[in-house]
């Protein structure tokens, strides 16, 4: 029951409880399989108990032989999880083990160890810690203090996991192929500055020698090389052969900028040296170790060289006061131009070497940056890949790590960046891999990029409104809608041109002039505006033409009016008659009336400015009264001009003047009986009643 | 009853003027008025009087070079005739012959006759054109009367389009002193403060700018816009659907909805909205790129490459389509494409675009294709 409990904390729920089956005859009918299935056992313990390190790679087809045969058995499951745990395929490990604590959980006191590594492989943070807990509840904490250190290790693993995965890392994550990668393990790819040439270490058949290192049952490791192709595109791997390749185990570690110079780890039976080989042409130098302040007799793996070739940082396993000697470090070696060697070996400084192993370093080209692998600071797992910076006063960062999915619960090693910062490559063990190690190409897409969306407002509403509110003043009520317009044109009388003559507006009640203008020089009109309901003398003159007067009733009217004029005017010359029409007299008087003066006056010019001419000065009447009468009124108004003008100091010699009563009419008894109308017939009559002058000698 | 008004003034001017322009033109007498010829109270003759309404009734109908010429001979029967100088200048303005109308303004100012009037005339020609100079006599105009709120209204805008916003705002606030309910500066002086990044400011008069006319979209519109700068994008959701409400074809308050919902993480609702602006206005380049924008929030990157190539093909400038075109191929791994889109994107003025094309390497990834 405590079990039963037990598997639903730890969340195992799919797989239902069972019993492991032991590889008993009892069990089994197939007593020829049960044989083989035993041996295949036997076999798989065999390489399992090589030394100085299990054989997993040997053991498992002999375990999964077994496993085909009986596949519910507790020590079987574990063993092929134990080897999975160990070789290609990790993250299989976690069911085996799953499976045999199912089938038993009392099978191994440890097995929450291996469960919680299973989870941990795959990323699945609580359950593994779970598990870690639980297996930790069962050591002893004074005689297996080591073991509780070790799992508290990876429970902060597990806690680091779970805070670097909540943050993925924006990565494309791309395997670099089949012309590069195989089942074999691919490992320890090196670069040129520009990412086009690449050295990298792998296990295959084809090594040189075709020999394997019995201890792992695994082939000597072997340098291949590949040239990129386009922008993801490898050539087929090749074996770049001896002589840095041997027999043995030959990795490449690093390589000089500019590609001229390589490093190579080499076994050296244990020992584990770094050599330094260069390249003439296609050729590479036989291997030439480094001096022994870098190759201690401890083991070294990794190095890389500074871009300006003055410093190599290397790791080694070299001992420190009072620290394990297992524990792999960053050293920097600088070069000395006298000696024409490396020298001054130092360690980086603690923030950069932790506690546990350090490894497969690399100095981008800036000179500044180091990655670097280590299974301390706060991996989530295994080797993950740091980032470091010098800074201006020679001390380096403390280290970064650069985040989940570019490191994974397994070991992340070997990581290079190429000059453009964007692109990186690095070892992994992957699922959808080709087996083992590979090599991956890592690309930085950075921080996300956000869409950029627009917006518009209308900020001011201004444009909307009619500021503009008086387009327009609107139409006026005209006060006086009796407008008269006098128009009209002035004419020689002969040729009947248009005259540009002087012409005054004379109101004759007022005896005053209201208007002075001329026609127009080319047309001879003339318009002007004037009050309604009086009586209007106009007089015309022009130089060389008698004046022209003539009076005229404007009715006082609501209507709009019209008076046309069309006004001939007459050469100086003898015989020329012109009638005076604004010469006024009391009826039946013949006394000057005051609104006579103005045409007086003109007609009194008209002598001045024609000293020679003679003038008759005639009074006329209508027909209406006696012949007698008309005749003496007529001449009595003839003499009173003849008067005026001799008052304002004409010649009388020039005068004559006679009344000529209703003998000369305008308009005769005939043509007015045929008039209509007491308007027309008066008016007629008006017109005959009139005063005269004629020109009698010039 | 007014028409009918207009048409017997018309008929009675055509009868006296007609005789007139019955001359040749070049013939044509100039009018004399007689002494003792009877003018109305303002001391207008009635012949100028008559013209005048002459040029009102072809103003009327447009016939603005007509109502020139019988508002000139009314000026010229009446040198001092306001009302036909005032309205020859608008005839003026109507032909789009400014000098002539700041002539006759002037000569109004000049005059005494509603010279705030005038000024801010001259003020309004030079709006849009020469702000400074539009202040020049909207000042003018307010010293003259300042008492008008579309003087301190109008002078207020040109300091806006000047961003001088504190001096906008103040006149804004002059012309709501004069008037409290001028819905139009509540919004504008919404506006400044929304410039001076008073943003608690604008929403109040912005709020006000709707509750004098409620049928102010743009106030909405700019509501919803300051809550959305402030975050709070319930809120502008909300103000947007209420300009919505008073005009449901306004396209651009909709695509900000959009945005408003793209911002409160509802991609799906942004693109509904989007969609809408496009059946609304089939060109409008802003939604097909902001529709893109959320397909890549969505990680719909094939759609989002649509959308903006759609946005593109509308105006080939568009700097921010290029953009995230550019986005959307990098996440669909056509790395070639991203680098040329940030490059365009690039040349139309987005740093951003230039900043990726280099971290990105796209020099060398081009070169490499």
């Amino acid at each position: 029951m405590k079990t039963l409990a037990l598997l639903f904390l730890v969340g195992i729920t799919s797989f239902s409880i069972g019993q492991s089956i032991p590889f008993d005859k009892k069990n089994f009918d197939d007593k020829k399989g049960l044989k083989e299935a035993e041996s295949n056992i036997k076999e798989g313990d065999k390489a399992m108990a090589a030394f100085p390190i299990p054989n997993y790679r040997a053991a498992l087809p002999f375990y999964e032989a077994a496993q085909e045969f009986n596949p519910n058995n507790d020590y079987l499951n574990f063993q092929i999880g134990l080897c999975h745990l160990n070789t290609s395929f990790k993250f299989k490990a976690l069911d085996f083990f799953l499976k045999s604590f199912q089938l038993n959980a009392n099978h191994r006191a440890d097995i929450h160890f291996y469960i919680g590594r299973g989870y941990q492989l795959r990323a699945e943070w609580d359950k593994a810690i779970q598990h870690y807990e639980l297996h930790k509840k069962r050591l002893d904490t004074k005689k297996q203090l080591g073991e509780i250190m070790e799992v508290n290790k990876l429970v902060f693993e597990c806690n680091s996991g779970k805070k670097l995965t909540k943050e993925p890392v924006r990565v494309w994550i791309d395997n670099l192929g089949k012309n590069i990668n195989t089942e074999h393990p691919e490992y320890g790819m090196i670069i040129t500055a520009d990412a086009s040439e690449i050295y990298f270490t792998s296990r295959r058949p084809s090594t040189t020698g075709g020999g394997k290192d019995e201890i792992i049952n695994d082939w000597f490791e072997d340098i291949y090389t590949a040239r990129k192709v386009g922008r993801n595109e490898w050539t087929k791997a090749e074996n770049i052969g001896p002589p840095i390749n041997t027999k043995g185990h030959d990795a490449a570690v690093a390589l000089s900028p500019d590609g001229s110079k390589m490093i190579v780890y080499i076994d050296d039976k244990g020992d584990g040296n770094l050599y330094e080989s260069v390249r003439k042409g296609d050729e590479w130098s036989k291997p030439k170790r480094l001096n022994k302040d870098i190759c201690s007799p401890y083991h070294e793996s990794s190095a890389w060289y500074s871009s300006d070739a003055k410093q190599l940082y290397f790791v080694s396993e070299r001992p420190i006061t009072g620290r394990d000697p297992k524990d792999k470090d960053i050293y920097v070696a600088h070069w000395d131009e006298k000696k024409q060697d490396w020298t001054n070996i130092e360690r980086l400084p603690e923030n950069i070497n932790s506690k546990y192993d350090e490894d497969g370093i690399f100095l981008h080209p800036d000179n500044r940056t180091l990655y670097f692998s280590s299974k301390g600071h706060n991996s989530m797992g295994g080797y993950d890949v740091f980032k470091t910076v010098k800074q201006d006063d020679g001390s380096w960062s403390d280290p970064v790590n650069i985040g989940y999915p570019v490191n994974t619960p397994d070991d992340d090693v070997f990581f290079v960046v190429a000059a453009n910062g964007r692109d990186a490559y690095m070892t992994s063990f992957r699922e959808g891999g080709f087996g083992d190690n590979d090599l991956y190409k890592i690309t930085f897409l950075g921080p996300e990029k956000q869409p950029l969306l627009n917006s518009e407002d209308v900020l001011l509403a201004g444009s909307g409104v009619p500021t503009r509110t008086k387009v327009i003043e609107p139409a006026v009520e005209v006060t006086r809608s009796q407008v008269t317009i006098l128009k009209g044109i002035i004419r020689d009388d002969k040729t009947k041109k248009p005259l540009e003559a002087s012409i005054e507006l004379i109101d004759n009640e007022q005896n005053k002039v209201i208007a002075e203008f001329s026609s127009d020089e080319k047309s001879g009109r003339f318009l002007v505006s004037i009050p309604g309901g009086r009586n209007y003398g106009i007089a015309v003159k022009a130089e060389g033409y008698l004046f022209h007067s003539e009076n005229f009733d404007v009715q006082q009217d609501a209507n709009y009016k019209e008076v046309e004029k069309i006004i001939d005017l007459k050469k100086v010359s003898v015989g020329e008659v012109i009638v005076l029409r604004n010469i006024f007299f009391d009826l039946n008087k013949f006394s000057l009336r005051p609104e006579s003066q103005n045409e007086l006056d003109r007609l009194t010019k008209l002598l001045t400015d024609n000293p020679k001419i003679r003038i008759e000065i005639s009074g006329h009447t209508d027909s209406r009264g006696s012949a007698s009468y008309n005749k003496e009124l007529s001449h009595n108004r003839a003499k009173a001009v003849v008067d005026y003008l001799v008052d304002k100091g004409i010649d009388v010699k020039r005068l004559e003047y006679k009344g000529y009563g209703k003998d000369q009419p305008i308009i005769t008894d005939a043509e007015i009986a045929k008039l209509r109308g007491r308007t027309a017939i008066e008016d007629a009559h008006q017109e005959n009643r009139r005063t005269e002058f004629k020109i009698l000698s010039n | 009853m007014q028409n009918y008004k207009g048409m017997k003034r018309l008929f009675i001017l055509t009868m006296l003027i007609a005789p007139v322009w019955s001359f040749s033109q070049e013939d044509e007498p100039k009018m004399i008025i007689a002494e003792g010829v009877e003018i109305d109270s303002s001391g207008i003759s009635p012949e100028a009087q008559e013209a005048y309404n002459a040029g009102v009734a072809a103003f009327e109908k447009d016939r603005f070079a007509e109502a020139i010429g019988f508002f000139t001979q009314a000026i010229d029967l009446a040198p001092d005739f306001d009302k036909a100088i005032s309205n020859r200048a608008y005839c003026y303005l109507s032909k789009g012959d400014q000098e002539n109308a700041k002539l006759d303004f002037l000569k109004l100012a000049e005059m005494g006759s509603d010279p705030g009037n005038a000024f801010f005339e001259i003020g309004l020609m030079y709006a849009g054109q020469d702000e400074e100079q539009a202040i020049v006599f909207y000042t003018k105009a307010i010293d003259a009367k300042s008492t008008d709120p579309r003087f301190h209204y109008r002078r207020g805008l040109s300091y806006f389009n000047l961003e001088k916003y504190e001096l906008a705002k103040d006149d804004f606030t002059g012309a709501i002193t004069l008037d409290g309910k001028f819905a139009h500066a509540y919004n504008e002086r919404g506006s400044a403060n929304r410039m001076l990044d008073k943003l608690d400011e604008a929403i109040k008069d912005y709020k006000a700018a709707t509750m004098y006319d409620k049928d102010l979209v743009i106030a909405y519109n700019n509501l919803g816009s300051v809550y959305r700068e402030k975050g709070e994008y319930e809120s502008a959701i909300r103000a947007y659907s209420d300009g919505l409400g008073k005009d449901k074809n306004a396209f651009m308050v909709l695509n900000n909805r959009g945005y408003a919902k793209f911002e409160k993480g509802d991609f799906k609702g942004a693109i509904e909205d989007f969609k809408e602006v496009i059946k609304l206005k089939s060109d409008y380049a802003f939604a097909f790129n902001n529709m893109s924008a959320a397909y890549i929030k969505l990680e719909d990157y094939k759609n989002a490459v649509d959308a903006a190539t759609k946005a593109i093909g509308i105006d080939n400038e568009f700097g921010y389509a290029y953009y995230n075109r550019g986005v959307a191929h990098e996440m669909l791994r056509n790395e070639v494409q991203a680098c040329e889109d940030w490059m365009e994107a690039s040349v139309f003025g987005v740093n951003l675009a230039e900043s990726y094309f280099q971290t990105n390497s796209c020099s060398s990834i081009i070169s490499e294709k």
